[in-house]
Formats: C-alpha cells, structure tokens, sequence
C-alpha cells in the first residue's frame, strides 16, 4: 500500500501548470535573494541604497509585467535560480547562504543584471 | 517511462499467488477380480528321482506366472486452489478504481487555474487542482483496475475440482511357475565351499548320475550352463536320502563296527535308515548290522553325559557347531540344503513350540521347524519349558518326518532356556 501511495505521489507532483512570464520569475528570484535576514552574499555583491526587494525591482524593471529577458536569458537566469530552491521551493523559504553565495560566485551575469539600472542598459 | 514505471508497479502491487493442493479420495470398493499376468523369466529347476544306484535329475526351465488378487475402488482426485490474496487484492481493487473513477469524472468541477503562488525550477508555475484531480485519478486508475482485474481472475481461479476415477489395488500376488519345458545343457555339481566341481551333459533335459559319480564329491549347488538349478522343496529328501546311500555305502566289514564311537555308529545308523528308504539300496543289512552292535553296546544316554560335559559352554567347546543358526547368525535354509552332512555339529536358538514325544521338542527357529531330540535322562530337559526361547547345541541327523512334521532332526547335546 505505501508503494501504491508513493508512485500515486510521484505521478502527481510530475504534474505542472503553464510557464510562468518572465516577470514572475525574475520577481521570485529577487524575492528570494532578499529575503530577510539578508545573507552578506547579497549585501556585498549587489548594490543596495534602501529595501532589498523594491530596490531590485525598480532597478532591473522585473516589476512591469511587460519585462522579458535578454541578458542574462530565461534559461540561464532559471538555472542561476535553481540553488536558491534546495532549502525548499516555496516562495517565503528563506534559502541558504551559502547556495546564495554560490550563484553569486558562478553567475556574475545575474550579479551585473540585478546591479545596472534598466535604464543604464538593463533589460 | 513514466507510463511504464507505473505499469510495472502497478502488476507488482496487483501480483497474487493461486495456492494448490492436490489430494486423492478413496472411495466404496467397486469390485474384486482376479488375474493373471504375463509370464517373467524364471529359472531352472530339477525333480529327482531316486533308484539305486541312479540319481535321475530332470531338467525343466520354467517361467513365473503372476497371479493376483485385484480390488477396485472408486477414487476422487481433488484439485483445491485458494488464494488467500484474492479477497483484500478485490476490495482494494474495487475502492482504488472507483475513487479514482470518482476523481476522473468530478475534475471538471475544480478549478484550472494554475498555482501561481508557486515556480518550480523549470520555470513553471504549480498545477491547477483540476491537473491534480487528474494526475491522482490516474493514478489510481492505473493501480486499481489491474488489482481489480487481477483478484477477478484470481478469485475466478479458486474453487475445488473432483474428478472420480477407478483405481485398481493389488490385494495379494502369487509368482508361480509356469510353461515348464525339459532343457538340456551342461549339469556342474559344485562344492558347498565353493570352487570347481564335476561337469555332466544332459540328454533331452535329464541326467542319470550313478554313486560313482558323487562320491568324494559333497554337493552344494547344481548349475545348468551356470545359472543355478531350484529343486523342489519336495525333491529335496529323495536327493538327501541317496547322498545318505552314497556316504553309507559299500558297508563296511562288520568287524570294523566294534572298534566304532558310540557317536559315529549312532550316526551310521540313522544314515543307513535314511539310505534304505531309496528304491533298490542294499542298506537294510548294513543297517541291521549297525543295530545290532549298538544293541550289543551297554545301553545309556545317546549323548555323552560323562565328566566333560557339564555345561552349555562345555558342549559349545567340544563339539564346535560348525553352523550358529539364529537371529545373529546361520539362516535356518542352511538345515534345508540338501549337502548339510548328518553328524554335522549345529548351534540353534529358537522358541520350543511343544514336546510331540517323550524326547522329541518343536523349536521353532526363525519360522523353520526343527525336531530336536532331547535325552530324557539329561539334567537340563527339566528347564526347558514349552513357548520359551531355547539356546540347544546338537548334531544333525538329517531329515525327518514325525506325524505331520518333516523337518531337520537335530540331536541335542546340551539345551538351556533363554538367549
């Protein structure tokens, strides 16, 4: 029975809605980075002058439910997102630090999309 | 895969086992008959005939003829399959499918509006209920109906099946031979002790053996082109009684007989008493001859009950049985072979059955009956009582008949009850 309900499991959770727009997805991310207390990761790599979270949001433009990616793509700013999930992928799961050093380590294209104003050349 | 993974778990989880036991029935008894069955090789034996001083020895190669005694009986084969799985594996089934029916058909009713509060790592958003209504109806589904096919297809499987045959018990069988016909070939007249012996034709199935041609030879097996030749528990006194004539005759001179022990001269004795009961021998003087010095002897106990026998152990000593018939020893066919030397000495152990005489006991030794003469004047007849086990150490003296017995007659020296 408890390998009936696991594979009944297993084939439900394999299910999934639509893909999200860009937006969401670059809104989640910053979401995630910022939530508090915020790891010193985030504090010395990206530029913060007053709340993490709307800081991000007016700089990169992920705010405007128009916003699309270009540099970084949605492909590779969904794989920099990914070590943000392993402490659980609910969205108020504050994630480890030290996955939220390493994207900062391995994708600097991200560190330099959250830290150039839309206007200076953001996406 | 995925479809395939869950397939194959789903016959894992829907695997059940039929058990079966199978059993038969004996029923009423339908009928007796009987039958005989095809004849089997059997051997050769002999019939002798006596005449002095002619052995006729008549050849026959015979086969066996089985006959038996059958019952019928009426038999139930019985097949019975349970399967103890069958049951729960249905009503798991029956519940899984019909909630997953359930789901299947009510997901319309959910909502199909994808979890937006949620991204996976791919970049989508979270099912909608409806998704996973489906999803889990599925699932079950897909668990359900094979267990529910399966504990149909089990619990259809289960159940008894008889089937009633006649079946044949063989009640008694007698092998007896049959289809005789004279055969010739090269008689061999072998020594009881084993090696080479004497070698004679036969002429259509039958050899005539004079004295001459026994004497100085003992006999223990007869073969015909080396198969060993049977004779007739009937042929085996006539054959006894002329190697009794062989070993008594020529008589010897009756002056030699005064300087006989009283034990070779009792020996003698009974040996030509044997002799005269063949057809033709000229052992009744020699008999007379041999009653007469043992009559002219002073009369007392046949067997020596002097100073050196005053024992059981002191018989076994002097006298050496040469054959220990018993449980642990001789069988008792070795007091029927037809070589077995009167005078031999023999150690039995038995169960006496009855005195049918004065001096004359019944020991039953292994289903053999075995006269055994008991010297009235003896200390140790007294101990002996009837339906006790008896250990006697004696001398052989050949066959005898008394009323309806016929069996060896052994003389005893010394008897003591119990092992």
């Amino acid at each position: 029975v408890k390998r009936c309900l696991a594979a009944g499991w297993v084939l439900a959770a394999a299910c999934n809605g639509p893909p999200a727009p860009d937006a969401a997805v670059c809104q989640d991310f910053i979401h995630r980075i910022c939530i508090q207390p915020i790891c010193s990761a985030v504090t010395s790599n990206i530029i913060l002058t007053g709340d993490c979270e709307t800081t991000l949001l007016a700089r990169t433009g992920c705010s405007a439910d128009s916003f699309t990616f270009t540099t970084p793509d949605r492909d590779r700013f969904l794989a920099c997102r990914l070590p943000l999930l392993r402490a659980g992928d609910a969205p108020d799961t504050p994630p480890n630090c030290d996955d939220v050093q390493d994207v900062m380590t391995t994708c600097l294209d991200v560190v330099n999309f959250l830290n150039t104003p839309v206007a200076d050349g953001g996406p | 895969v995925r479809r395939a993974s869950a397939g194959l778990l789903a016959l894992l989880c829907a695997c059940s086992l039929v058990h079966e036991e199978t059993r038969d029935e004996r029923g009423a008894l339908l009928r007796s008959f009987e039958r005989d069955g095809a004849p089997v090789p059997g051997g050769v034996r002999a019939r002798a005939q006596a005449k002095w001083p002619e052995l006729t020895l008549s050849f026959t190669s015979f086969e066996l003829c089985r006959h038996e005694q059958v019952n019928e009986y009426a038999q139930d084969h019985i097949i019975e399959k349970t399967a103890p799985s069958a049951g729960p594996e249905l009503a798991t089934g029956v519940s899984t499918s019909l909630v997953g029916l359930g789901l299947f058909l009510a997901r319309g009713l959910l909502s199909n509006t994808p979890n937006t509060s949620y991204i996976d790592g791919g970049g989508n958003y979270g099912p909608s209920d409806r998704t996973v209504a489906a999803g889990w109806s599925y699932t079950l589904m897909i668990l359900g109906v094979p267990a529910l096919v399966m504990g149909t297809v089990t619990l259809l499987q289960t159940g008894e099946k008889v089937t009633t045959s006649k079946v044949e018990e063989i009640a008694s069988a007698r092998d007896a031979p049959c289809n005789e016909k004279p055969v010739d070939g090269r008689v061999e007249l072998l020594p009881p002790e084993g090696g080479a012996g004497k070698a004679f034709p036969t002429h259509e199935g039958v050899l005539v053996l004079r004295d001459s041609d026994l004497r100085g030879a003992p006999l223990g097996k007869v073969t015909l082109d080396g198969k060993p030749v049977l004779l007739a528990e009937s042929e085996a006194p006539v054959v006894e009684r002329y190697l009794a004539c062989v070993r008594a005759l020529p008589a010897p001179e009756q002056a030699a007989l005064a300087d006989w022990p009283q034990e070779r001269l009792e020996a003698a004795a009974d040996t030509a008493h044997e002799c005269e009961l063949v057809s033709g021998s000229p052992a009744k003087e020699l008999a007379r001859a041999l009653q007469a010095e043992l009559e002219r002897r002073p009369t007392g106990p046949p067997i020596p009950q002097g100073p050196r026998i005053a024992s059981f152990d002191e018989a076994v000593a002097a006298y050496q049985p040469a054959l220990h018939i018993g449980p642990r020893g001789d069988p008792p066919s070795r007091l029927a072979e037809p070589m077995l030397q009167s005078g031999t000495a023999v150690q039995l152990q038995g169960m006496l059955l009855e005195r049918v005489e004065a001096n004359i006991a019944i020991i039953d030794v292994q289903g053999v009956r075995v006269l055994v003469f008991l010297p009235p004047l003896s200390p140790w007849v007294a101990n002996l009582d009837n339906g006790s086990r008896v250990e006697v150490v004696g001398v052989y003296q050949g066959r005898q008949r008394l009323g309806s017995t016929e069996g060896p007659l052994v003389r005893a020296v010394w008897a003591r009850p119990g092992m």
